[in-house]
C-alpha cells in the first residue's frame, strides 16, 4: 500500500527491498500458509523470485 | 398520524478471499499461464474469490451490487499488475449475487451487517445506487491508488455508514497505524 503512495523509482525500491526481506522471513519461518492479498502485493517485476518459488513453483529466471 | 418515515434495510455484505496454499498456488499458477500464452487465465468469479469481494443489496440478497474495474479486454494479469502498480481504471457496478453464493458454496464465511435508515435516506442510498449501476462517476483502484474506491469504499462513496459510531470500534481500526496516511484519486 505505502508501495502506491510514491512514483519515485528510488523510494519504491526502497520498500521493495523491505518487502523482500519480509518475504524471506516468512518463508525462512516455514509457517506461511496465507497469500497476501492483491492490493497488499507488488507488481511483479517489484516482487522478489522468492514469492513465485515459494506460491507457485516457478522457476527462477537465470 | 406519525411524521417518523418507516426504518428501511440496507444489507452490507462481504467475504474474505480463500488464499491458502492450494488456492493461492492454482490462482497464481493460472496467471502465469495467461502470462506464457498457455491458458485463458483465472476467470472473473476464481479472482473474487481470490480477492474477496464487498457488495450491497436491497433485497435480501436476491441482487449484490459490487463495485468492479473494467480493463476493457487486458489479460487478468495485466490488469491485477497494474492496480498493484497504483493505475486506476474505470469501473463497472454489476450484480455479484453469483460471486456470494460460489464464495458460500465454497465455505467461505460471507459476512453481512443491516444499515437501518429512515426511508428518505435510504431513498438517497438507493438513488446514488440506481445512477452507479447505470454508470459509475469513480474510478477503481487499489488503496492509495490512483482510482477513487474500490470494493469497500464504494460504499462509502454510496453514502452508506460503515461504522456504528462506537468509539472502541474507530479506536481499535488498524489502519491508524497501518495505513496512517490514505489517497483516493490521483493528485499531485
Amino acid at each position: 500500500m505505502q508501495f502506491r503512495g510514491t512514483r519515485h523509482e528510488a523510494e519504491r525500491k526502497a520498500i521493495a527491498e523491505d518487502y523482500s526481506q519480509t518475504v524471506e522471513r516468512l518463508i525462512r519461518g516455514g509457517g506461511w500458509g496465507e497469500m497476501p492479498a492483491p492490493e497488499d502485493q507488488l507488481p511483479d517485476r517489484w516482487m522478489p523470485e522468492a514469492f513465485f518459488e515459494y506460491w507457485a513453483g516457478r522457476q527462477a529466471t537465470p | 398520524m406519525s411524521s417518523t418515515p418507516p426504518c428501511r434495510v440496507v444489507q452490507v455484505m462481504a467475504f474474505r478471499g480463500d488464499r491458502s496454499r492450494p488456492r493461492a498456488a492454482a490462482f497464481q499458477r493460472a496467471l502465469d499461464d495467461e502470462r506464457n500464452g498457455h491458458g485463458p487465465g483465472p476467470s472473473p468469479i476464481e479472482c473474487l474469490l481470490f480477492a474477496g469481494h464487498a457488495g450491497v443489496t436491497t433485497n435480501g440478497g436476491a441482487a449484490i451490487y459490487g463495485f468492479n474495474p473494467d480493463g476493457g479486454g487486458l489479460p487478468v494479469w495485466q490488469l491485477l499488475d497494474r492496480l498493484k502498480n497504483g493505475d486506476a481504471f474505470p469501473a463497472v457496478v454489476r450484480d455479484d449475487a453469483f460471486a456470494f453464493a460460489t464464495a458460500q458454496k465454497h465455505g467461505l464465511p460471507v459476512l453481512s451487517f443491516e444499515v437501518i435508515l429512515p426511508e428518505p435516506r435510504f431513498q438517497e442510498v438507493g438513488g446514488a445506487l440506481d445512477a452507479e449501476r447505470r454508470n459509475s462517476q469513480y474510478s477503481y483502484g487499489f488503496p492509495n491508488g490512483d482510482g477513487d474506491c474500490n470494493c469497500i469504499t464504494w460504499l462509502e462513496r454510496l453514502g452508506l455508514p460503515l461504522l456504528t459510531g462506537r468509539m472502541d470500534e474507530f479506536i481499535g481500526l488498524t489502519g491508524w497505524t497501518a495505513a496512517p496516511s490514505r489517497r483516493f484519486g490521483r493528485c499531485v
